[in-house]
């Protein structure tokens, strides 16, 4: 029966598997690129830490399925404007993981151990290479992991923008569910969709684990 | 030659040091000794350039680098003319042993030869490939001081670098320390090794709350003339 429901809607469901990656690809890019930038500068600058803490606090308060409808309906009611529920999502998840990625951001650079920089000074090494060499190097090594699973979850958290219209995979799921009444099935299809995509990612999660963030603790004794 | 003048620092309005004047001539080795919390670490990384002091100047080979208290030369300058080998050592934790000592030279390191001699001479040659996290804490030690040793600087500051290392590490140090006096480097030791310090130094300087409380001969270790020092020295002794 599994089998059937892919052979049967297949073009919905690679529909919706693309609709998902698209949702999940443009959150993660710009999260990523926007919640490094954020985290940096929320670590030079007071007000930028003092916005990141409050925009942080509230996230952990409001459900991120909250903010969606939030910005799907009176956001856009009061602006008097009508946006593709699509962008929403993305704008929604978005929001979301640059204030979680700054989070991690300037946490790695707030915890960094200063003196491994000092020792470089000393060693004679010029302040280009040590950001290069050393500074970099250590920092992408201690928040790739949080990185990794936080991008997993935003995957996840796409599936909201069904309830708001969206045809991403759960949506799709749903409206195969109403043909068919096959709940056990499709949901089961569904989940393994969802482990289909997620696996590359927690391979490629595991396979830079080991090739990058060995244990950078220094505990080994006599 | 290092000169610090009238060197004080202070920390949360706290007096960490007060008015030290040390001074350090190429080929000499001076030892810092005395209690935890005397300001010895502290004097080490202003005399490095790390940190500025409150006031005071510091004066390396005739060149103002520090003046009133501010840092009045770039210090990039002077790295790694004057290095420091931290008690804690910091060794990159992303880089293998070999990678730690070779990258401040660049792709390839020139002295090829003194780095295979020096590995074999520490024990560490069959640990080169290994991480940090894969050494032990003497190893450790051994590759931090083969790093500052292979920058050839003209005055090296040494923070407790004997205190992980076995009697036999300790000697081949002392060995090597010799051959860098020979080599005219200059050295600050702060060690509570006092046999150590008594074989290898010109002079002990004995400093407490950020206090020089007194500073003379290797002859301070076994005949101290202050009363404070004796009193330090005799309990250290007593420990060992």
């Amino acid at each position: 029966m599994l089998l059937n429901i892919f052979k049967d809607y297949h073009g919905a469901i690679i529909q919706g598997l693309g609709t998902t990656l698209v949702i999940s690809g443009c959150a993660w890019f710009i999260g990523i690129t926007g919640g490094v930038i954020f985290g940096y500068f929320a670590q030079k600058s007071e007000s930028f830490s003092k916005v990141l803490s409050v925009s942080s606090f509230l996230l952990m308060s409001i459900p991120v399925l909250v903010l969606l409808f939030w910005l799907h309906y009176p956001a856009q009611a009061i602006m008097g404007i009508v946006i593709n529920p699509l962008i929403t999502t993305i704008v929604t998840l978005s929001i979301v993981n640059i204030v979680l990625t700054g989070e991690i951001i300037k946490k790695t650079l707030d915890d960094f151990p200063f003196q491994y920089v000092s020792v470089a000074r000393v060693c004679g090494i010029p302040e280009k290479k040590i950001f290069l060499k050393i500074k970099l190097p250590i920092i992408f090594r201690q928040v790739l992991p949080s990185i990794i699973v936080l991008q997993i979850s935003i995957m996840q958290m796409s599936l909201f923008g069904s309830l708001i219209s969206v045809e991403e995979i759960f949506r799709i799921a749903q409206q195969i569910n109403s043909q068919i009444y096959r709940p056990v099935e499709i949901y089961t299809a569904l989940a393994l969709l969802f482990v289909a995509v997620a696996l590359p990612l927690n391979i490629l999660a595991h396979y830079l684990r080991g090739k990058y963030t060995r244990n950078l603790s220094e505990e080994k004794n006599d | 030659m290092i000169e610090l003048k009238n060197i004080s620092q202070k920390l949360n309005d706290r007096d960490i040091l007060n008015d030290i004047n040390l001074n350090l001539k190429t080929g000499e080795v001076l030892s810092l000794i005395g209690p935890s919390g005397g300001g010895k670490t502290t004097l080490l990384k202003i005399c490095a350039l790390l940190d500025a002091p409150a006031g005071g100047d510091v004066v390396i080979d005739g060149k103002d680098c520090v003046k009133n208290g501010k840092l009045v030369v770039d210090p990039h300058l002077v790295w790694p003319k004057i290095t420091l080998i931290f008690q804690h050592l910091y060794l990159w934790p992303h880089l293998t042993a070999r990678e730690n000592i070779v990258l401040p030279h660049g792709d390839f390191i020139e002295q090829e030869k003194r780095l295979s001699e020096l590995s074999e001479l520490f024990d560490l040659a069959s640990h080169m490939n290994k991480y940090p996290n894969e050494l032990s804490a003497g190893q450790k030690q051994r590759v931090a001081i083969l790093r500052a040793l292979l920058l050839n600087p003209k005055y090296i500051l040494m923070d407790e670098i004997t205190a992980s290392l076995d009697v036999e590490q300790a000697y081949n140090i002392l060995e090597i320390v010799a051959e860098l006096k020979n080599e005219h480097v200059g050295i600050i030791m702060v060690t509570h090794h006092l046999e150590f310090a008594k074989c290898v130094s010109d002079r002990i300087a004995f400093l407490e709350k950020g206090h020089l409380v007194d500073i003379g001969g290797k002859e301070m270790i076994d005949n101290p003339k202050n009363e404070r020092v004796a009193v330090f020295v005799n309990k250290l002794k007593t420990i060992k």
